[in-house]
Parts: structure tokens; sequence; C-alpha cells
């Protein structure tokens, strides 16, 4: 009887991943088989396959809403229209950098801003990733201010850290947990049930495969 | 005595004429450099004209005479494509964020009918756009020996433009080799191995303190792609010889510890250029720098390179055939050149100034995504119809 079941995950990309990590250790849960689609159009290639396998094992699925539906709901319903009792899909609004946001006081010590500039309902923010990189820019921390914004014709709105740097904060400064609880971001505090859920129904189900 | 006195110096723009395969080249380069193009488009040439500034100014074995001879002469130097003009020349600036050309340099040089050897045609040295050193050879000049040597490479010059000169002396060609870093009896004796077999050597070399915070960042930045890791010291066995020991975490409380003997060979490459990459020097040239590692491990190396580079600020050229590493978040247009190899000799052009890249990157692909395939080689999908066995 395994207390701490593994759980696999599909996401789009690596900082994705990094996050899903943290979320499926905060449920109780180990990560198990990671899955990094690259990108939202190969995602939504996958979510149907995997949605398959998490019939029989746990799958979560974490994909960004961007501006690609009205909410969350409606965007899960036309990705993946019946769920697998194993699988939990779930959608950040508007991106996963909002859920990391949510732990607002890590945030902002981590990005070396004061606390006011995180703002308190990042679900609201139209692109999280130009508002982190522009916070990033005012960082009274040099390596943030070099990692995380982009040189000058770089053409990309991300600095060469970025990525890294939003890997580090989710394993090793992220609390789920905390950043749920504060109410900015109510994606993820659904998330975050529903993978406990999850979780519990994948312990409930191998004590009955043991007995 | 620290000798270059402005920080994060590096090469800002390289200019090739008649260069191998370069007829006409031109590319402004920024703290990283990714080279990307089909097989024999000139990317290891391109580096190789980089090596030959510091050629040009080695104390030892160096020189312009020399630097041309180690590449076989001037005629394996110059471009086959060459027409109207017969020189070659290299024009390059240095600088940093603040000023992009604080030192210019460019040589010129060419071998006249019935002289037994190769000469500079025109040299000259810039400090902040002005002419500090000049010399030009006309026609009819009766002593080739005069010219027979460039104005760099001479000792008594040096103090006006020093800075220039110790940042040539500093550029570094890598190209690690596992084997040769692990053999113990190199690992004494080499000096400027561009294999890797003076590793060890340059570690054991550098001050304790140095040492500690540069293994520090080394660790630091495999922590990105290899999350066990903990930490990298440097001890000595009985015999004296350094060894490097990397500590992984696993479910004992105490961290266990490996040599370098036993590290796989993609994280001895790693530890190569990282540690490499912390030097403060002038540019470090890395040919293909993902081979041996993991494609996961390959999209994390430019946040890597990245990271030891805000530490030392040096510059890094790299030729790659990844996706995943030119691909990788983070990486930038004005970072990707792209070699474009043609009938009248191969161009670059760096991914910002083409248009499409740039469509398709404001879409959303990532530079890599856009720029690749515009790297492949033509036809290649036809090379499984030849018929490698003869029948």
């Amino acid at each position: 009887m395994p207390s701490h079941p593994k759980i696999n995950y599909l996401v789009e990309g690596v900082t994705d991943a990094a996050i899903a990590q943290a979320l499926i250790r905060a449920s109780g849960g180990i990560p198990g088989i990671e899955r990094v689609s690259r990108g939202k159009a190969r995602l939504a290639i996958d979510l149907p396959k995997f949605n398959a396998a998490a019939t029989y094992y746990p799958w979560l699925a974490i994909r960004d809403l961007d501006n690609d539906a009205s909410c969350a709901p409606a965007l899960r319903l036309a990705l993946l229209p019946s769920q697998s009792s194993l699988m939990c899909f779930r959608v950040a609004v508007r991106e996963a950098e909002v859920w990391l946001m949510a732990d607002r006081t890590a945030f902002a010590e981590a990005l070396g801003v004061p606390l006011r500039r995180v703002a308190e309902d990042p679900e609201k923010l139209s692109d999280p990733k130009l508002t982190v990189v522009k916070l990033a820019r005012d960082s009274k921390r040099r390596s943030v201010r070099y990692g995380l914004v982009p040189e000058e014709g770089a053409g990309i709105p991300i600095g060469p850290e970025y990525a890294a740097w939003i890997i580090d904060f989710a394993q090793n400064t992220w609390n789920p947990a905390r950043a749920a609880k504060t109410g900015a971001s109510p994606s993820l505090a659904k998330a975050l049930s529903s993978l406990s859920r999850l979780v519990e129904m994948t312990k409930r189900s191998s004590i009955n495969e043991s007995s | 005595m620290a000798k270059i006195e402005h920080h994060g110096l590096r090469l800002t723009r390289l200019k090739l004429t008649n260069w191998r395969n370069f007829q006409a080249a031109e590319v402004m380069l920024s703290k990283r450099a990714f080279f990307i193009g089909p097989n024999a488009a000139g990317k290891s040439n391109l580096l190789d004209a980089i090596r030959f500034l510091r050629d040009l100014v080695k104390p030892i074995a160096g020189g312009f005479s020399t630097a041309l001879e180690l590449r076989d002469g001037l005629t394996a130097v110059r471009c086959l494509q060459a027409r109207r003009i017969n020189f070659v020349e290299i024009d390059v600036d240095i600088g940093n964020d603040e000023n992009r050309s604080l030192w210019s340099y460019r040589l010129r040089f060419n071998r006249f009918p019935r002289e037994p050897f190769p000469t500079v045609e025109e040299e000259e040295i810039k400090r902040r756009g002005k002419s500090i050193k000049y010399q030009a050879r006309d026609k009819d000049t009766q002593d080739p020996f005069r010219f027979s040597q460039s104005l760099i490479q001479q000792a008594t010059n040096q103090a006006e433009f020093r800075e220039l000169v110790e940042f040539f002396t500093s550029i570094r060609y890598l190209h690690v080799v596992p084997q040769i870093v692990r053999d113990p009896r190199r690992a004494l004796e080499r000096n400027e191995d561009p294999f890797g077999g003076d590793l060890l050597k340059r570690i054991n070399e550098a001050t304790p303190r140095t040492r500690d915070a540069r293994l520090r960042r080394v660790a630091e930045a495999l922590k990105i792609a290899v999350p066990q890791f903990v930490d990298l010291k440097l001890d000595h066995d009985k015999e004296g010889r350094p060894h490097l020991k990397a500590g992984f975490k696993h479910w004992r409380p105490n961290p266990s510890y490996q040599t370098e003997e036993v590290f796989s060979d993609g994280t001895l490459r790693l530890i190569g250029f990282l540690w490499s990459l912390g030097e403060k020097d002038g540019p470090l040239l890395l040919e293909e720098p993902e081979l041996s590692l993991h494609p996961d491990v390959v999209r994390q190396l430019p946040a890597m390179i990245a990271r030891m580079q805000r530490l030392s600020g040096r510059q890094v050229c790299m030729t790659t055939h990844s996706d995943a590493l030119v691909g990788a978040d983070g990486v930038g247009l004005h970072e990707v050149h792209r070699l474009i190899p043609s009938e009248n000799g191969t161009t670059i052009e760096t991914a910002k100034n083409n248009p499409e890249i740039r469509t398709l990157v404001e879409s959303g692909l990532s530079v890599g995504e856009a720029a690749m395939p515009l790297a492949r080689p033509k036809g290649v999908e036809q090379l499984s119809l030849f018929d490698a066995v003869a029948p």
C-alpha cells in the first residue's frame, strides 16, 4: 500500500513540469512519468491519448488558458469533453506563472521587489509572463535583472535564465498550499483540491487492489 | 596585474573577406553566439578566424607567418570564390555593453607576385574609433621582409594597445574530450590543451578562493541540468594528483562523492566548459557543445551559459546542429546566426534580420523552431537513396 502514490503528468513546457511536480508533492503524491508536449498545439494532440491511459493510471495535465477561451471550464470542456476517472486536467488562468505569483510574499522576496508590486489578483493579468519580466526589470538583484530580462534585439519576451529561474522557484521556494490559501488564484486552489482528490482516490484504489 | 581594464569585453563585430568559405561576410555578436548551418557551410572556419587572432599575438609559436603556416599557408586560407580582390582580411570590433567599439582591429594580407611568402598589406588598430597604429604596403615596396610581421605581434609596440593584445591572447578554443581529461598523465603536464587535458591543472592552479567560488558557480549551473547534484570540489590523491569530486544527493543523509574518473562523458564535458566559462577572459569558442548530452540537458545549456556569464562576462561563440540548443527558452533572435552557403561563398545572416523568422517568433515559435529548418542541408532526405554498398 503506497502512502504516496505516483502521479504522472502531462504539461506544455519544462517550467510547467516543475510546477506540476511541486503540485503533486503538495497533494501528497510523488511525481511519476513526465510528458512534456512542447507547446499547446502538441498538448492538444497528446491529451486524448493520455486521457485513455488515465483509465488505469493517475495523470495530471496542465495547460495555460492564455486567450484561447472565455474561461477555464470552457477550455477544459473543449479540449477534453469526457475525462477519465484518473485524469485530472487543469487549466491555469491565464498562465502557470500566475500560480507562482499567488505565493505573493515568497515570489516578491525571490524576485527582489516590494510585496505591493506583486498583483493581488494575478488571474486578471492579460500577460503574466510580461508582468514577471517587467517586475524583474526593477529587481534589486542584478542576477534577476540580468537573467530574466531579454537583451536588446532579442525579439523574445523573456531573458536567458527565465525558464531556469521559474523552475528553481517552483521547486525550491514555492509552496502551492500557501499560495492557494491567499485566494489570489482560484484556478490554483481548484487544481490543488482536485489533485488531492485524485491522490486520495489512487490511494484507496491501491488499497482495494492489495486486499 | 590586470591588463584588461574594461569589464565584459567581447567581440562585437566580425567581418571576413576571402577567409576560407567567406568571400564577404559580416556579423554582429552578443554575449552568446550560436552559429547554425549545414555541414561544410563554414561554421568551424568562422571560429578559426577568431582563433587566428589569438595565434597572431601568441608570444610563443605565434605571429603572422606562424598563424598562416598552422593553417597550411595563404592559399589554404584564401576563399576559393575570391575573384576581383585576392587579399584576405579580418576586421573586428571589440567592446562591451556601454561601447561596442572600444577597440577595432583590421588585418589585410596577401602574397605578391614573385614573392616567396605572404605579407601584411594593410593593418590598423583603432581605439574608440581613433586610429592609433597603421601600416600599409604600397605596390613598389622593395623590402617585403618589413611586412612579414604584423604590428600587433611586436612586443615593443604593445604598450599602447596592451588590452587588445591581452584580449586576443585570452581567446580560447575548447572541444573537451572526456577521455583526455580523465587521463591522469595529462593532468599536470599539459598547457592550453583545446581538448581539455589541462582542465584539472587549471582548476588546481586557481587560488583556493577563486577556485571555490568558481566551482560553486559551476555546481549551481549544473544543478539546472542534474538536480541531484550537490557540490563540486577538488581533492588530491596520495600521489598529489588533483581530482574533481562531485557530490550527489540520494536517500542517505550525506551526499556521496564521485571522482572525474567515473563521471559520465556528458558531465565531464559540461564541467569542462562551464569552468572555462567562469574564467574572465576573451571569447570561448565551442564546437557543438551538445555532443554526448541528453537533449533535455542541451535544452538547459543556454541558461547554464547565461548563469556562468553572470559571474565572468565571458563571451561564448559556438557552432551547433542541435534544435534543442537553439530552441531553448530564452535564446534571442540576435544570438542565432545562420550560415548560408552559395556559389559565391557563405554569408552570415542573424535571425533578427530575417523578417520571416521574426514573424514566426512573434507568433510564438522559439527562435530555434523558426530558424533551424532554414539551416538544414538541402536534399538530405535523398542521402538514403545512395547505394552505400556497391553491387
